[in-house]
């Protein structure tokens, strides 16, 4: 009779279960794996015979087919290891564990016996838990990723060894969580505040209103200038998020096995900051497994392009749809993926292609500037709300400047606006915040008054910007005013805001035929 | 035209050689015509340029031309035509054929602002400030359509509803510099855009200087803006002065 023992593999951002089968036949002593597993699962055979061997039993020295099934589905990994050696030995009656079927396994073994660490446990244990496993046994390296899911018994081991102890009763195994490391993906954002920027008041109130509304932003400012230290803070003045959210952002980091070892659920927003040579894959998504990308590794967190000129066009442009949708749709041969994206845009570029414009320094044309500048098509720069120029800090003159406040200051601001616009946009569908008001919902929210009007009459006049452009400057206003709690945009806000399309207005001066 | 383009196109002839010629003979078919022996006879011709004249007498190359022409939109204008302004024409190295793109319309006190590629925000509001000047005078601005300062008095004339010229050093089938495709297309409609070089030709280190002699020679006056050592805008404003035009040269702080 063939033995099953349970394991789990992943697909897209979930786990699903697979039934390791193993027979053992007369005939030439040999391994066969099937059920379509890639090179890392058919060199299980090596580890398995290494690591049954000297864990002091012997392999089987019969034809031993191990199925992985469904069989259909193409299953790529090394942490069937464990489950398989478990069940060669199971098989072969040189272990007397019982109620197998009651038990998960997921670990890659090494040619000593000793258990390694996986990625994708979190997702395999939710897997494992709607699938009715009573316990789950993983490396210890992944127990603490793996006590994130309430209502199942995780335990971890060091090895084959005691894994076998254990499933003959002689041994119970790690229950508590092990030391910690330090979290990922937050680039050490604990020690980031945004006290330690100085000197840039405006462009601090442009960044907070930004994470207020949820408005994509780009930063323009010639090198040097701080750009990157702002971006880098973003995610402290974000709200806490929620523990869905942690989960969510866990389950793609561990994916991607971008979590340390002995690493559990991350609470930081996540900070990702690709280079502008990143393939297209790298930002969007792909690979043979379809891997998530950087807009998905920055779910809930802030995806920074610096130098977002130098970005390829055509990597650019395949941002559209994540920014637009929250979520990344991959398709390869084995199927399509879809991962959430729901990120904060955050960009930053130089005003020319030396990068000191306006300076004396500066000595591009108007119409290499405005090639430049062209370079970020159209409509990426729809999706960006706030275009700020970033001006550079006078170094000897830093220490008379008053430093800005704390980013737990500003959080605290971002969350009651965010609250404000919660309730207001509590009965409309798929808006959560200011930045995704249609144009019906502008003109509800969005009403001026006279003088405020007028303003921006004028304003959009000078610089001759364009209905969208307008539309765009009164999702700010409503921002800037719920960030003050009040009802009604006021002029103020309106005056604030007109300030955060820099590049418009730059643009509109340039020496060029219309 | 084609004889025209011919006598443009003959190798060791220059536009001095063929005024020269032209002299001598009933236009340029008269001198396609030529048997040696009358060409003989003309003074200051070397040997080399009479072999050349006497052995070049395939069309093969005039008619592609004319056919490239056709096809960009590009016509030409001889020195015997009328819309060619006296005073380039009258000059002893005035090219027997331009190529050009846009429209001819009266020129009147026709001004030349050329300067640096690389300039400061300082030379560009300068030069966009005479631009703008001029024009109010109802006078024509001619320039180089390169980076800087040429580009800034063409935009500022097109932008203010002048007529504006640009005279360039390559095939009119070519933008160079290619960010200038917007400026280039709106010249063609609202100006002139002049080249004495048939269509396919590159820009070159050799093509500029005798640009910029053609700017010398269709404007009256010439103000030359930051310009930097040895730079172009002062071989135009050297033509300028040879050629008796008035010159001024603006040089900014850097």
């Amino acid at each position: 009779m063939a033995t099953v023992v349970k394991s789990f593999a992943i697909q897209g951002i979930d786990g699903y279960p697979v039934d390791i089968e193993i027979k053992t036949l007369e005939g030439q002593p040999m391994i066969s794996i099937i059920g379509l597993g890639d090179l890392s699962v058919k060199e299980a055979a090596e580890r398995i015979q290494a690591s049954i061997d000297e864990s002091g039993y012997v392999f089987p020295k019969k034809k031993v087919i191990i199925s992985l099934a469904p069989s259909d589905k193409k299953k790529s990994g090394s942490h069937f290891d464990l489950a398989m050696a478990v069940g060669v030995l199971q098989q072969n009656e040189d272990i007397g564990a019982k109620n197998i079927e009651n038990y998960g396994f997921i670990g890659e073994l090494s040619l000593d016996g000793r258990l390694r660490a996986c990625r994708g446990i979190l997702p395999m244990i939710i897997a494992a838990k709607k699938r009715g496993v009573r316990t789950l046994i993983v490396p210890v390296e992944n127990l603490n990723e793996a006590k994130l899911v309430q209502g199942i018994d995780v335990r971890g081991f060091e090895c084959l060894n005691d894994v076998i102890r254990y499933l003959e009763g002689k041994q119970t195994g790690t229950v508590e969580a092990v030391v910690c490391g330090p979290e990922p993906g937050e680039n050490g954002t604990k020690q980031l505040d945004f006290s330690d920027v100085r000197g840039q008041e405006e462009l601090i109130n442009a960044v907070t209103l930004a994470a207020a509304g949820g408005h994509n932003m780009l930063m323009i400012g010639e090198p040097g200038c701080g750009k990157t230290m702002i971006a880098q803070r973003i995610p402290t003045i974000l709200p806490q998020m929620t523990e869905e959210e942690c989960l969510e952002v866990t389950k793609i980091y561990s994916i991607s096995g971008l979590l340390p070892n002995g690493h559990s659920l991350m609470t930081a927003r996540p900070f990702r900051a690709p280079h502008h040579n990143a393939s297209l894959n790298a930002l969007i998504g792909g690979g043979t497994n379809a891997m998530p990308g950087e807009v998905s590794l920055a779910h809930n967190g802030v995806l920074f392009l610096d130098e977002l000129a130098e970005f390829s066009r055509r990597t650019l442009d395949a941002l559209r749809q994540p920014v637009e949708d929250k979520k990344v749709s991959i398709s390869r041969v084995n199927g399509t993926h879809t991962y959430p994206s729901n990120f904060m845009f955050v960009a930053a570029m130089n005003p020319c292609p030396c990068g000191y414009y306006p300076g004396t320094k500066c000595r591009c044309t108007d119409y290499e500037i405005i090639k430049y500048r062209g370079k970020i098509s159209g409509p990426i720069m729809d999706r960006i709300d706030i275009q700020k120029s970033v001006h550079p800090v006078n170094f000897f003159g830093v220490d008379e400047e008053k430093p800005s406040v704390s980013s737990a200051q500003i959080r605290k601001r971002v969350e009651m606006a965010r609250k404000i616009q919660q309730e207001r946009y509590a009965d409309e569908e798929g808006i959560n915040c200011n930045a995704q008001m249609s144009t019906s919902l502008i003109q509800k929210y969005c009403v001026l008054d006279k003088e405020s009007l007028q303003l921006l009459k004028e304003v959009s006049e000078e610089y001759g910007y364009s209905a969208r452009v307008i539309h765009k400057l009164l999702r700010l206003a409503r921002t800037s005013a719920d960030l003050a709690g009040s009802e009604k945009i006021r002029l103020e806000d309106v005056q604030a805001v007109l300030s955060f399309r820099d590049l418009d207005q730059s643009n509109s001066k340039m020496m060029v035929v219309k | 035209m084609k004889y025209w383009i011919w006598l443009s196109l003959l190798p060791y002839i220059g536009p001095v050689t063929v005024n020269r010629l032209l002299e001598h003979f009933d236009g340029p078919s008269g001198v396609y015509q030529a048997g040696i022996s009358e060409l003989v006879e003309i003074r200051g011709l070397t040997e080399r340029q009479i072999r050349s004249i006497a052995d070049n007498k395939s069309l093969d190359h005039v008619w592609e031309i004319m056919e490239s022409c056709d096809k960009n939109g590009i016509s030409v204008l001889t020195q015997s035509d009328v819309r060619y302004p006296k005073r380039a024409s009258c000059l002893e190295d005035a090219p027997p054929v331009l190529y050009y793109k846009g429209h001819f319309q009266n020129i009147k006190d026709p001004i030349a602002i050329v300067g640096a590629r690389r300039c400061t925000q300082e030379a560009k509001f300068h030069a966009v400030e005479l631009a703008e000047q001029y024009i109010g005078n109802g006078q024509t601005i001619i320039s180089g359509m390169a980076k800087g300062i040429d580009s800034y008095a063409h935009t500022a004339c097109l932008n203010a509803g002048g007529y504006t010229i640009a005279i360039v050093g390559n095939g009119l089938d070519i933008c160079y510099p290619s960010e200038h495709k917007k400026l280039m297309d709106c010249i063609v409609e609202n100006g002139l855009l002049l080249s004495e070089y048939p269509p396919g030709t590159r820009p070159t280190r050799y093509t500029f200087p005798r640009r910029n002699r053609l700017i010398s020679a269709w404007a009256e006056q010439i103000v030359v803006i930051a310009p930097g050592k040895g730079s172009g805008a002062l071989i135009t404003a050297e033509y300028g002065r040879k050629y008796g035009r008035r010159v001024e040269v603006i040089s900014c702080h850097y």
